[in-house]
């Protein structure tokens, strides 16, 4: 393997880590979501460091082609995450619309609106 | 206990909404009006003709607002609430013949149907199809045959309001699969035949991708209702 191969994407996940922390730290990321993100980072530093994983997976899928499996990996990651992201969104709008309900029935009662 | 309360979700429906509350006024239910954040004169014509009237601070859609009226009559402690939509579709006046089975304690829901032969009421071919294929759903899922599974016009008893009061109810556009759900919550349905009129402009289901939207969120939730545990009434 040459350096360039091993370097590369260890530097980006490092960036990766950084960025990730710098975010919680400035409250830009809330530390729950700031968890995951790190799991990512550090499983992405992982198959980094032991590139050689990618080949026997891509081995294990016969298509011999380290890039094919890690876009094929990729586009799952991402699936899920936006499922993940739907999830979220499902029961952040449920609260979001409890919280206009109950402010609704509230403003009435005290007196705020007729 | 309070008595009886009239539930009208609304948004955008100042041409109707006046002459709806003074009619329900005038066979003496409580009206409020849940007005969904409206651009227009909806909550001011509602007030004017005597009704309580609940805001909502940003527009959260059909389901939502009707949900804040079971939450509100839930709160405030009545005994049965009548729904009907604020665009004139529902004749106010059969709301008391709706209530009857509910009062009388041989139904928990009742719904207003368009077609048990009272009135004149010609749905779109898309619709009819969309009623028919509910119809045969909820009869093989449940084994009850509904007439009319897509009405808003209800009248329900405090189990079945406090009920829908929960998270399971739908946001956008609660039909046979709420029904579905009090079916399997082993609530007592009862239809009984309304007037209802056919308003094209303030259809919640026009145009085909929205009627596409809904058979297959309606037929989604259809699904995964079957595979959940549904709490009991």
């Amino acid at each position: 393997m040459q350096n360039t191969q091993f370097y590369a994407p260890v530097l980006a996940t490092l960036i990766f880590i950084l960025v990730t922390v710098w975010l919680i730290k400035n409250e830009r990321l809330k530390e729950n979501f700031g968890v995951f993100w790190i799991t990512i980072s550090l499983a992405m530093l992982l198959v980094a460091v032991n590139i050689r994983w990618l080949y026997r997976i891509a081995l294990v899928f016969e298509t011999y082609n380290i890039a094919s499996i890690s876009y094929s990996l990729a586009i799952f990651f991402l699936f899920l995450l936006g499922l993940f992201f739907s999830a979220k969104m499902s029961s952040y709008e449920k609260k979001l619309k409890n919280l206009t309900q109950e402010l609704a029935i509230l403003k009435k009662q005290a007196g705020t609106e007729k | 206990m309070k008595e009886t309360v009239a539930v009208i979700p609304a948004f955008n429906e100042e041409k109707h909404i006046y002459d709806i509350v003074k009619k329900l006024k005038g066979i003496g239910l409580e009206v409020v009006v849940i007005d969904d954040c409206s651009h227009d004169e909806t909550a001011s014509k509602a007030l004017s003709a005597g009704a309580s009237v609940i805001r909502h601070i940003s527009n959260m859609g059909y389901g939502a607002a009707l949900q804040t009226g079971y939450k509100y009559a839930a709160m405030n402690g009545y005994s049965y609430l009548v729904q009907l939509d604020g665009d004139g579709q529902h004749e106010p006046d059969c709301a008391g013949s709706l209530l009857e089975p509910v009062i009388a304690k041989e139904a928990d829901l009742c719904i207003g149907s368009r077609f048990m032969g009272r009135g004149k009421y010609t749905p779109t071919f898309l619709r009819s199809f969309g009623m028919m294929f509910f119809r045969l759903m909820l009869k093989a899922l449940t084994g009850k045959w509904v007439s009319d599974p897509t009405s808003g016009f209800q009248a329900m008893n405090r189990k079945v309001f406090s009920y829908l009061s929960g998270d399971s109810f739908p946001d956008d556009y609660p039909d046979a699969d709420v029904i579905f759900m009090l079916l399997k919550a082993k609530a007592v349905i009862k239809e009984v035949p309304v007037t209802m009129y056919y308003n094209a402009d303030k259809s919640m289901h026009a145009g085909l991708a929205h009627n596409l939207y809904y058979m297959l969120k309606i037929n989604l939730l259809l699904i995964a209702y079957c595979f959940k545990r549904i709490r009991k009434l």
